[in-house]
C-alpha cells in the first residue's frame, strides 16, 4: 500500500489513460508494478519545450519520478522504455492494445502492488506488437488477466453441481464463474452461453500455458469466436459494465472481416 | 463551486461563473471579479457584449465545420485557395495554428476531437462521415492529416486513411512530418520522435 513517508519515488509505468488538464497540463493514469494504479498530473506536458511531454502518451512504457501529494501525484523526469512503435499505422493492433490497457486499469487497485498484472500487460503489448495472431493473443491476455486478478473461470468442475466436467459440449455461466455441466439443471440466473468441447479445451489450454506454447496452436475461427463470446461476457459481468474500448475494437474487427 | 463566500450574492455569482472556465480556480475567479469591480462600466459592458456576441453571431462553417460568422467561413469562401487539398485537424484552434504558418493554401476539415476508445469516443462522434461526403462530392487530390502525434491522433489518422482508400484510391493521403522541435534538447527527446526525425532526415547539400 501507499507509504506516505516515501514522498518521491522512481518507478516503471505504463500509461493507460491520458486527458488534457488546464492550459498545458495532462492528467494521467499509470499502472505500476509496486504501486498499482497511480493517478497524477504532468505539469506543462503539452508545452513544446516540455521535457516530459514527449514521453507521456497512451500505452507508452516509461520510467518516471512520482511525487506523492495529498490529492493528485505529480510526475517528473520521464524516460521512454518502449513506445511500441509497431502499433503505429496499424489500427487492428492499436485498438486491441487500447482495450488491453483499459481492462488492466479496471482490474487494478490504486496503490495496490500487482507486479504480475503489470508484467502481463507489458509482455502482452510487446507480443501484440510482433504477432499477427491478434485474436488469440487478446484471448490469452484476457484469461491470464482474470487468473492474476483472482477471477479465473472454473473449467474443471461444474459450478452448478460441483461434479467433475466430462469432455463434451457444456454451457458457461458468467454469474457462477465457470462451466455448467449440460446434464445438470441450471438454477435461475443470467442466460448460459454454449461452450462446445473445443472451446473448453482452448480455454483450459490458454489459461494454463505461456504464450510461447499458445502461439503454436492452430485454432479455427468458430472456436475463437465462441471463446471470445464467453470471455467478453464474463469480463463484462466481473467488471459490472463493458469496457468502453470494446465497441471500437469490434468495429475494427468487423472492418477487417469485410475486407477479406 | 466556490469555497470562498463574500456574503454578496452578485459577487459570488460572478466568481462561480468564472470558475466554470477552463484553468480558472477559486482564487483566480475572485481576482478577476474584483478586477471587474474596479473597471469602468463601459469596459464591463464591452466585455459582456463580446461574450454574448460569440454566442449570438458565431456558427460552424457548413463545409469545413470551422467556427465562422457566416454559413461558409472566410477560408472556404476564398476562391484563391486550393480546394483540391484538405487539411484535417482535431479542433478549430488547430486551424489558427496552421494559418499562422502562412504556408498552407488549401482548405480545412475540423473533426472536433480524436478517436478515444477509452472515453467511448468513436468515429461516429467525429465529423468523419462529413469528410467522406466532401471527398465523394468534390474533386479532392490530397488529404493532409494533421491530428496530434499521439496514439489517439495516430488511431484517427489510420482510420481516416483506411476510409479514404476504400473510397477513392487516387486521393493522395499524407501526414504532417514529425521531428525535433526548435529549441529542444536531444537528451530529453523521446525515442519515438527520434525515430521519426532520423527517418525523415534531410540532406544538407
Amino acid at each position: 500500500m501507499k507509504n506516505f513517508r516515501q514522498n518521491i519515488f522512481n518507478t516503471e509505468a505504463l500509461v493507460v489513460r491520458i486527458s488534457n488538464f488546464g492550459e498545458s497540463d495532462r492528467l494521467i493514469n499509470l499502472i505500476t508494478p509496486k504501486n498499482g494504479l497511480v493517478r497524477g498530473i504532468a505539469k506543462g506536458a503539452k508545452k513544446q519545450n516540455s521535457r516530459i511531454g514527449g514521453h507521456i502518451d497512451l500505452l507508452k512504457f516509461i520510467k518516471l519520478s512520482v511525487k506523492t501529494n495529498k490529492s493528485l501525484c505529480t510526475f517528473n523526469q520521464a524516460e521512454t522504455l518502449n513506445s511500441f512503435n509497431g502499433f503505429k499505422n496499424n489500427l487492428s493492433k492499436m485498438s486491441r492494445g487500447i482495450y488491453m490497457g483499459e481492462i488492466a486499469e479496471k482490474f487494478s487497485v490504486e496503490w495496490g502492488e500487482n507486479k504480475n498484472l503489470f508484467n502481463l500487460l507489458v509482455q502482452s503489448l510487446s507480443l501484440l506488437e510482433k504477432t499477427t495472431d491478434y485474436e488469440l493473443i487478446t484471448r490469452w491476455y484476457e484469461i491470464q488477466l482474470l487468473r492474476i486478478s483472482g477471477f479465473a473461470p472454473e473449467l474443471n468442475i461444474c459450478v452448478e453441481s460441483g461434479k467433475k466436467i466430462d469432455p463434451g459440449n457444456h454451457l458457461f455461466s458468467s454469474d457462477k464463474g465457470g462451466i455448467v455441466d449440460i446434464s445438470s439443471k441450471p438454477s435461475d440466473g443470467n442466460p448460459l452461453i454454449p461452450a462446445p468441447i473445443n472451446t473448453i479445451k482452448l480455454l483450459k489450454f490458454i489459461s494454463n500455458n505461456q504464450w510461447n506454447n499458445v502461439c503454436k496452436v492452430k485454432v479455427d475461427n468458430k472456436t475463437l469466436d465462441n471463446t471470445k463470446r464467453i470471455l467478453k461476457d464474463y469480463i463484462r459481468y466481473t467488471l459490472g459494465n463493458s469496457p468502453k474500448s470494446e465497441y471500437f475494437m469490434d468495429e475494427i474487427i468487423q472492418k477487417e472481416k469485410n475486407r477479406l | 463551486m466556490s469555497q470562498i463566500n463574500s456574503s454578496l450574492p452578485s459577487i459570488d455569482r460572478l466568481v462561480e461563473a468564472f470558475q466554470r472556465l477552463p484553468g480558472i480556480g477559486p482564487k483566480s475567479a475572485q481576482r478577476l471579479t474584483y478586477h471587474l469591480i474596479k473597471m469602468k462600466r463601459e469596459e464591463s459592458a464591452e466585455l459582456a457584449s463580446a461574450a454574448l456576441g460569440i454566442k449570438d453571431n458565431l456558427t460552424t462553417c457548413e463545409i469545413c465545420f470551422n467556427i465562422s460568422e457566416k454559413s461558409q467561413c472566410s477560408i472556404c469562401s476564398d476562391n484563391e485557395r486550393n480546394s483540391q487539398i484538405i487539411c484535417v485537424v482535431e479542433e478549430p484552434l488547430n486551424v489558427l495554428a496552421i494559418e499562422r504558418s502562412k504556408i498552407f493554401k488549401g482548405l480545412y476539415h475540423v473533426l472536433y476531437g480524436v478517436i478515444s476508445p477509452v472515453d467511448a469516443i468513436g468515429p461516429d462522434n467525429l465529423k468523419i462521415s462529413e469528410l467522406t461526403q466532401r471527398i465523394k462530392n468534390n474533386e479532392i487530390k490530397e488529404i493532409i492529416i494533421a491530428t496530434n502525434p499521439t496514439l489517439r491522433g495516430e488511431a484517427t489518422a489510420s482510420y481516416i486513411r483506411d476510409m479514404v482508400l476504400e473510397l477513392d484510391k487516387s486521393v493522395e493521403i499524407s501526414r504532417l512530418a514529425r521531428g525535433l522541435p526548435s529549441g529542444s534538447d536531444i537528451e530529453y527527446v523521446d525515442d519515438s520522435t527520434l525515430v521519426h526525425a532520423l527517418n525523415s532526415r534531410s540532406s544538407l547539400k
